[in-house]
């Protein structure tokens, strides 16, 4: 038996190549970062060789990204209301679960090899109906690849990452001070929600890191713009996930919290990095401490559920997704949680009333 | 031959400056009675304790210093305001080699701009003085504030057990201990 021959690409192509291979995890940063920083001519056409190897390390690459963030566990997530358990393919039939990529994951991995992240003409524009799930999964791998380099600074500000629920979702410190709204719709539906619960550790831990690192942070305005995003984002997420009937699909902020609620924690843990005595207002110091408890503080929401879901009736619709909120949150000690997080709240008010 | 001439300019700044600074904070009240019923309660103890009633909010003002109760969220804003007229002078000099000429004019332009600047400088540092005296102000306050709060806390709360108490059955023994807050009622139904 004789191996297919390889495949012949033109040197842009092989660029694009490397660049996506990077986006998922597959190639080192280093070789991808001077493509992405210089301009190269763009082809009128890709060749079909090409055009297969992007469609194959897409499929390849982005499920085994998924599988090792955690569609591997055996966990339990909402399928039609009801509760299935087992792996993420064990949960789906595999047709629910094919990562579909339209013509704009092309088109994006052709302009981003082409032009500097930071170029307007020719715009990155897709329309944001056209975007399939597998299509922004690309897009959040490749913010995800390229976070701490110059790069992404120009790619958050156009609208397909401004938006991007998921991005916003996992980097609240990237996107503080941001005015577009973040997009949860196609996160807590469908294949888009199969994505978010292949990533709850990853997110998770995500947060965990997001709320400690607030510890290093001295500047208070910037402390100020962090807070406000995380809570926004919270909140957005929080209400995307009701109006879809998935409370499951933010559990990943009840494992954050439980890492980060330790029975001995203080308030002060969330903004010791603080650099000097802050503004002069004390209305602004405390803005500043309560919105560095923002994910605390949105466990009383969480909380909010739990005891709306104690009264859903066996007949009741929503019986089976009330009951899976309850078992996690007793799982997941929400009360005791949300006891402490009361606590650390209570710790920055400078007027205590009881 | 030229000569130097002493230029002198006098400038003033008169402006109203005002700071304040705010807290809010809610009171946690025990659902003993149906909420317009502990709304109730609570209104007359603040009054009670010298607040007036303004539109529903309980208000209570004092030097400068006012807290603002609404009975019905038991949402609490204590507001601290200061200010003060300032009232600054000054004066520049500087050396002009004509006294009505262009050199002597422009000189006059300059002083009397670094002057303006420097009064604008010294009415900000006045400024930023008023705000720390706000907002020491109120956090002086607070102290006295949470202890009374909480004093009328515990006594709506008290308040209500004995309604509720009566609506229950026949109140037979009451104690109270003003010191511990602990009130023991009797009832026999």
């Amino acid at each position: 038996m004789t191996a297919a021959p390889p495949r012949v690409v033109s040197p842009f192509e092989g660029k694009l190549l490397r660049v996506l291979h990077c986006f998922l995890g597959q190639v080192p940063l280093e070789q991808a970062l001077p493509v992405i920083a210089e301009q190269s001519p763009r082809p009128p056409a890709l060749s079909r060789a090409c055009v297969e190897l992007v469609q194959e390390s897409l499929a390849k690459g982005c499920l085994l990204y998924l599988v090792r963030a955690g569609g591997w566990r055996r966990d339990r997530f909402l399928r039609n209301g009801q509760p299935r358990d087992g792996r993420l393919w064990d949960r789906s039939p595999p047709e629910e679960l094919a990562l579909t990529f339209s013509r704009h994951a092309l088109e994006f991995l052709i302009w981003i090899t082409a032009q500097k992240t930071g170029d307007t003409e020719p715009p990155l524009r897709p329309p944001d109906a056209e975007l399939t799930p597998a299509d922004r999964l690309l897009l959040f791998l490749a913010h995800e690849a390229l976070r701490d380099t110059e790069a992404a600074a120009p790619l958050r500000a156009k609208p397909a990452f401004a938006n991007h629920g998921l991005l916003r979702l996992a980097y609240p410190d990237d996107y503080a001070g941001t005015s577009a709204e973040p997009d949860f719709a196609p996160w807590v539906t469908g294949l888009g929600a199969v994505i978010l619960e292949a990533l709850q550790p990853w997110l998770a831990a995500r947060w965990t890191k997001l709320v400690r690192g607030q510890a290093h942070v001295g500047d208070w305005p910037a402390l100020a713009a962090q807070g406000a995003e995380e809570e926004r984002v919270l909140s957005a997420f929080t209400v995307a996930a009701e109006k879809a009937n998935r409370p499951d699909v933010t559990r990943f902020i009840l494992h954050a919290a439980g890492t980060l609620l330790t029975s001995d924690v203080q308030a002060n843990a969330f903004f010791a990095g603080l650099q000097g005595t802050g503004p002069a207002k004390l209305a602004d110091r405390l803005e500043v401490h309560r919105r560095a408890l923002a994910l605390p503080r949105h466990l009383e929401r969480l909380q909010a559920w739990e005891r709306r879901a104690r009264g859903v009736g066996f007949l009741d619709e929503d019986y089976a997704v009330s009951q899976l909120w309850k078992s996690d949150w007793e799982r997941l000690n929400g009360d005791e949680l949300t006891d402490r997080a009361r606590a650390l709240v209570k710790q920055v008010e400078p007027l205590k009333v009881q | 031959m030229s000569r130097a001439y002493r230029i002198r300019v006098q400038e003033s700044l008169r402006r109203r400056i005002a700071a304040n600074d705010e807290v809010c904070t809610q009171l946690e009240l025990l659902e003993v009675l149906p909420p317009e019923q502990m709304a109730d309660l609570l209104r007359d103890e603040l009054k009670r304790r010298g607040f007036d009633d303004k539109n529903g909010q309980l208000v209570r003002e004092d030097d400068g210093l006012t807290a603002t109760i609404d009975p019905k969220t038991g949402e609490v804003t204590v507001r601290s305001q200061e200010s003060e007229q300032l009232e600054l002078a000054g004066h520049r000099e500087g050396i002009a080699y004509d006294d009505l000429g262009p050199n002597s004019k422009n000189v006059q332009k300059e002083l009397g701009q670094r002057l303006r600047r420097d009064l604008e400088k010294q009415a900000e540092h006045e400024q930023s003085k008023l705000q720390t005296k706000a907002t020491e102000r109120l956090a002086a306050a607070l102290g006295d504030l949470e202890k009374e709060l909480s004093g009328v806390v515990n006594r709506v709360t008290a308040q209500a057990l004995k309604q509720k108490a009566a609506q229950i059955g026949q109140i037979k023994e009451m104690t109270e201990d003003p010191e511990t807050g602990s009130l023991t009622i009797k009832v026999e139904v």
